[in-house]
């Protein structure tokens, strides 16, 4: 069960994973997440549309030497919205018994 | 959600970030100890050398340079041993390589700047323009860094910046104030990200269940 108050977006393996990467990184490519996520690319291009659209990351897409490079960004949103999902996660863990 | 499932997540999350940061890698105990060379290197060319060699760089003698060739040469190869060691201990406790693909793009694409320069450097010695060398080293490793953003992330580009900074001011400053700068650049940056770096991973551990 997921308690009201922890982000609904953030809250799913794949997302958090995502956001996780980018709140150490700032910034990183489509090919180097997946590896590090070890996701498939479509598995990790739906989640990062979902977050993408929820405006807690930017995707960014170019060309280098020639070939298409996608690079995803956090947000101050998605910065925000991160550490208040790790405080949620901490009171939950001092709260409970 | 249980308490178990909280500590789940903020494991993943503590693993996730470790992991992406596998390129970058040099993890902030390897920052401190470079720091720490970092320091050592103009304490130790200062208190060899002395206020007067310092300040007027025209006595300072051929055994003078090899003395220092020495010293510095061990001081980097101490540096990069250590950071090397770090980064491998890092990557084996995230189950990871240490070295692939990237890593191996990522330092052969600085042989060029390293390469650059140490020639610089011999050329500066030879030509007994021994100030203007901590400005070099200072620039080239600010330029090594920068290149370094483009496969990590924005510590690099700050840290670039500064060292890009402090290596200009070295090159028009007296050669008393170059050392000092450079123990700015290679000591006391060093050791501030490594500090920020053992505060940032104390701010995710905090909520772990360690606590």
């Amino acid at each position: 069960m997921k308690p009201d108050r922890l982000n609904n977006i953030i809250h799913e393996r794949v997302r958090l994973a995502v956001m996780s990467a980018l709140a150490a990184r700032g910034k990183i490519t489509f090919c180097e997440l997946k590896d590090i996520l070890e996701v498939t690319d479509g598995n990790l291009s739906v989640h990062a549309t979902v977050l993408e659209q929820n405006g807690l990351i930017k995707i960014k897409k170019d060309f280098l030497a020639k070939k298409p490079r996608t690079t995803f960004s956090i947000t101050d949103k998605g910065k925000r919205e991160f550490r208040k999902y790790i405080e949620e996660l901490a009171t939950i863990l001092h709260d409970r018994p | 959600m249980e308490k178990a499932q909280a500590i789940s997540d903020l494991e993943f999350i503590k693993k996730t970030m470790k992991a992406s940061t596998r390129y970058t890698n040099i993890p902030p105990m390897g920052y401190l100890l470079s720091g720490w060379f970092g320091l050592a290197g103009p304490f130790y060319t200062w208190l060899y050398l002395g206020a007067e060699k310092v300040g007027d760089p025209a006595r300072i003698t051929f055994y003078d340079v090899v003395i220092l060739a020495i010293a510095w040469l061990t001081i980097l190869l101490a540096a990069a041993f250590s950071s090397a060691v770090f980064s491998v201990l890092r990557a084996r406790r995230l189950g990871k390589s240490a070295w692939n693909s990237l890593v191996a793009r990522m330092l052969g694409s600085q042989v060029p700047l390293l390469f650059a320069a140490g020639i610089l450097t011999i050329a500066m010695a030879a030509a007994k323009q021994y100030s203007l060398i901590p400005g070099i080293w200072l620039i080239s490793y600010g330029l090594v860094l920068f290149s370094l953003y483009f496969f990590t992330g924005k510590d690099h580009l700050i840290q670039s910046v500064i060292f890009l900074a402090l290596g200009a001011a070295s090159l028009f400053s007296p050669a008393q104030a170059s050392l000092i700068l450079l123990a700015a650049g290679f000591g006391a940056t060093n050791l501030f990200f490594g500090i920020r770096g053992l505060l940032k991973e104390k701010e995710v551990y905090e909520t772990g269940p360690a606590q």
